[in-house]
């Protein structure tokens, strides 16, 4: 993707490099992901001091790992594993799937015991007015849980692919759905409650 | 007919379906009114967060540099 054309990040050669904590090969890693690493420290909600600071504790700890990377993923999924891995002990948190999420009690209330809705979801007109507002949508974004927040930027905004997150976030592929589960309709539930309160 | 719930359930977790469900799917969202205003919700919001973080992350190339050469800097440190 955006690793440089010349360098294949996936060659045994180059992984032996890394291993080998080889100054170019770190530093073509280094230059390649540093930028994504970063976006995606803003997209957990750091800010710009804090997702530097992160940024830099991510390499660190690449660099006391490396040595032991058994390669069965790409270096990418790697070292995005090591960004989230660092965020949650910032954050404190750990991700639960055997309680039922907040979001999940308000979504028994939109249906009947058919599984019909009681309450629909709004016309998109005002949800989409809504959702224009960048403020609002933050605010959203902010109160998710820090597993939702990932699963969500890297699958919705960065477009990785399911079986990549999954690595990263080190979950099964039904624990990854149980989380873009609970962030999207935590998110179509906020900014909809939003536009209610406005009564606009 | 799936009901409702299952289909929100469905579109929300981003479930692999086989074909058939997958048609199900959307048979469904073609002929329900609130289901398919659901799912345009979702599209919305994940428009919405790619303009956010195209937004946010516009950051200029100098800044994410300068971030390249203190960590660079950093690992060079730690080696000697």
């Amino acid at each position: 993707m955006t690793q440089t054309p010349q360098t294949n990040f996936s060659s045994q050669e180059f992984i032996a490099r890394l291993r080998g904590r080889d100054s170019s090969a770190v530093e073509s890693i280094v230059r390649a992901y540093t930028e994504q690493l970063y976006r995606a420290a803003l997209g957990l909600s750091f800010d710009a001091i804090n997702a530097k600071e992160l940024v830099q504790n991510v390499w660190a700890t690449f660099m006391d790992v490396i040595p032991s990377f058994q390669a069965k993923s790409h270096v990418r999924t790697f070292i995005f594993g090591i960004l989230y891995n660092k965020a949650s002990e910032l954050r404190r948190e750990q991700v639960r799937f055997d309680s039922p999420d907040p979001v999940e009690h308000v979504l028994e209330t939109r249906f009947d015991s058919h599984g019909r809705w009681v309450q629909p979801p709004l016309d998109p007109e005002r949800f989409f007015m809504a959702s224009e507002s960048i403020g609002l949508i933050e605010k959203c974004l902010e109160s998710l849980p820090l597993a939702q927040r990932m699963a969500f930027y890297l699958r919705e905004v960065e477009e990785h692919e399911s079986p990549e997150v999954c690595k990263i976030l080190n979950v099964t592929v039904t624990n990854l759905g149980v989380l873009l589960y609970r962030a999207r309709n935590r998110l179509r539930e906020c900014v909809e409650s939003k536009v209610v309160k406005r009564g606009a | 007919m799936l009901p409702c719930k299952e289909i929100v359930r469905l579109i929300s977790s981003g479930e692999y379906l086989p074909l058939i469900k997958k048609a199900e799917l959307r048979m469904h969202l073609m002929m329900c009114k609130h289901c398919s205003r659901y799912s345009k919700h979702l599209l919305m919001l994940s428009d919405a967060f790619r303009k956010l973080f195209a937004a946010k992350t516009k950051m200029d190339q100098t800044q994410v540099e300068s971030l390249k050469k203190q960590v660079l800097e950093e690992i060079d440190r730690k080696k000697r």
